[in-house]
């Protein structure tokens, strides 16, 4: 009967540590951060030239392409 | 201001503009179009002006920038302010959507009604298929579909206001791009900085590129023998510095300083630009004016009852008869107004309220006539007579001395310079009853 006994007091001994023991750590459900749009994501991609600023930093090539804006003379007068 | 060259228009500064945010993000992300070397090919499904409406380009990371498009800038309510003061109306409901909802009604209400015998019968012997007249008519006095998009549809008139509006009105309108990027394109556009996105607007290239011939011409002095405003004179302050971005973004925030919009607030500007706080006031850099310990006499005595143009701005600019109309030679809108002059008038406030509560103020003749748009109909403005012709208003030419408040007699008993029944063409003088001052104030001992 004693061998049982020690058996079940070990048992017990062991229940009551194993509960003593601290819980793993629950995953609480965190927020997933919302992905907010980036413009800059959007930036020309690495070694690709951005054509438009090549043209619209050229002086010399917008003067050579730009069409000549037809001048509509106003009928328009006094204060507007 | 001289017009830009074609090519000046549009060259980006690169120095200055891509080591800036902004100048961070690809070209074709706001105003898409094609990354190509070709001119052509590169402006396929170009976007000029991304910040006009719907402006998906800087409400993206601005959200003020979608307030802004609520204010005066964006929505233009003052012009339907005045027009609609008038009894100028506009279509209330948009011409397409009555369309839609017109083809619907002729081609589902079938799929709204349980079966066609509800409402259809076919006569014994005959193989037509005939309405029910009384069975829809009292369908229809339950719910009549027919007369609800029928009194969406627009008057005559409200397409011709609607379409001067659009001809004429609407090149005012002022997208984010029109402050801070460009000069307005009723001004011809072009960059103002190559490109670079400035927090502060131009004071000339920007702000009185659109409000010139009164407000600039007034602050900056450009009418011979009128100095200007004290604040650009003594202290070079910019409109930015009283008009700030709260205001220019977002109409109502000074009303939702002190009041809940469910109380309405957003109608406010509907009213009149003078009908909520006022955004600047005087007293807020001059707290001192009116106050208990205010030492000048002047100004405790007339404080509430005087707006401080009153006494603080000098002559300004009046015009008569605008006309608008589309050219036959060009097929471009155009304007003409009859005349503009100099004045300086004291009128009776004609809508006196908590935030201006003034008994006098101001007033300037506007170019409103009661045939303004006859090119687009007649009649169009049938209640003409509803707002004067001469108007509440601020004058940005303030100075500390002017000639009437030189002296008190300066101003009392001066009958030049209160607007007076027969100062007004005999033909305003209904539309200005409640402006015009019938008996000026007296003279008074001098101290």
């Amino acid at each position: 009967m004693k061998p049982f006994r020690i058996i079940l007091l070990t048992l017990s001994l062991s229940l009551t540590l194993w509960a003593c023991v601290p819980a793993s750590e629950t995953p609480t459900p965190t927020e997933i951060p919302t992905e907010v749009a980036i413009p800059i994501a959007v930036k020309a991609k690495g070694g690709e030239s951005d054509e438009c600023a090549g043209c619209h930093t050229d002086k010399q090539h917008l003067i050579d392409t730009a069409k000549p804006e037809e001048v509509v003379e106003t009928e328009s007068s006094g204060a507007g | 201001m001289a017009p830009l060259e074609p090519w000046e228009k549009v060259l980006v500064l690169g120095d200055d503009f891509y080591t800036t945010v902004h100048g961070q993000i690809a070209c074709i992300y706001c105003h898409s179009g094609v990354n190509s070397a070709d001119k052509d090919t590169a402006h396929t499904g170009l976007i000029l002006d991304p910040s006009s409406p719907p402006n998906r380009a800087c409400a993206s990371c601005h959200q003020e920038s979608e307030m802004a498009s609520d204010s005066l800038h964006g929505t233009l309510q003052g012009y339907w302010t005045a027009i609609e003061g008038r009894g100028g109306s506009r279509p209330q409901y948009d011409a397409h959507r009555i369309e839609t909802l017109l083809a619907t009604y002729d081609t589902h209400c079938g799929t709204c009604h349980t079966n066609c015998e509800e409402c259809h019968y076919s006569p014994p012997n005959s193989e037509e298929f005939l309405v029910k007249e009384d069975v829809v008519e009292a369908l229809r006095a339950k719910v009549d579909h027919v007369a609800e998009i029928n009194a969406m549809v627009a008057s005559p008139e409200q397409h011709a206001t609607q379409t001067m509006f659009n001809n004429h009105c609407s090149s005012c309108h002022a997208s984010c791009g029109d402050c801070h990027i460009s000069q307005p394109s009723s001004v011809g556009g072009g960059f103002v900085s190559g490109h670079v996105i400035s927090k502060t607007p131009s004071m000339s290239q920007n702000c009185t590129a659109c409000h010139g011939s009164r407000v600039g011409n007034e602050y900056l002095g450009k009418h011979e023998e009128i100095p200007g405003d004290a604040h650009f004179r003594l202290e070079r302050m910019n409109c930015v510095a009283c008009h700030t971005g709260t205001e220019m973004h977002n109409s109502n925030a000074s009303c939702t300083e002190c009041h809940v919009l469910e109380e309405g607030v957003e109608k406010i500007q509907e009213l009149n630009r003078y009908a909520g706080a006022q955004t600047p006031s005087c007293e807020s850099c001059h707290p001192e004016v009116g106050a208990w310990n205010d030492t000048n006499e002047n100004h405790t005595t007339h404080f509430g009852k005087l707006a401080c143009q009153v006494c603080h701005s000098v002559s300004y600019t009046s015009c008569d008869g605008c006309h608008v109309a589309i050219s036959e030679k060009s097929g471009q809108p155009f304007y003409q107004t009859e005349g503009d002059y100099l004045t300086f008038f004291i009128g009776k406030n004609p809508a006196p309220n908590y935030h201006r509560p003034y008994e006098y103020v101001v007033l300037r003749h506007v170019p409103a006539a009661v045939d303004s748009y006859s090119y687009y109909g007649d009649n169009l403005l049938p209640s003409f007579d509803s707002l004067p012709t001469w108007v509440y208003a601020t004058p940005h030419n303030v100075q500390k001395k002017t000639p009437q408040n030189e002296t008190c007699n300066a101003c009392h008993g001066n009958a030049d310079i209160f607007l007076t029944s027969e100062k007004v063409k005999p033909e305003e003088v209904d539309a200005n009853r409640n402006v015009i001052v019938d008996q000026i104030p007296g003279p008074v001992e001098e101290p």
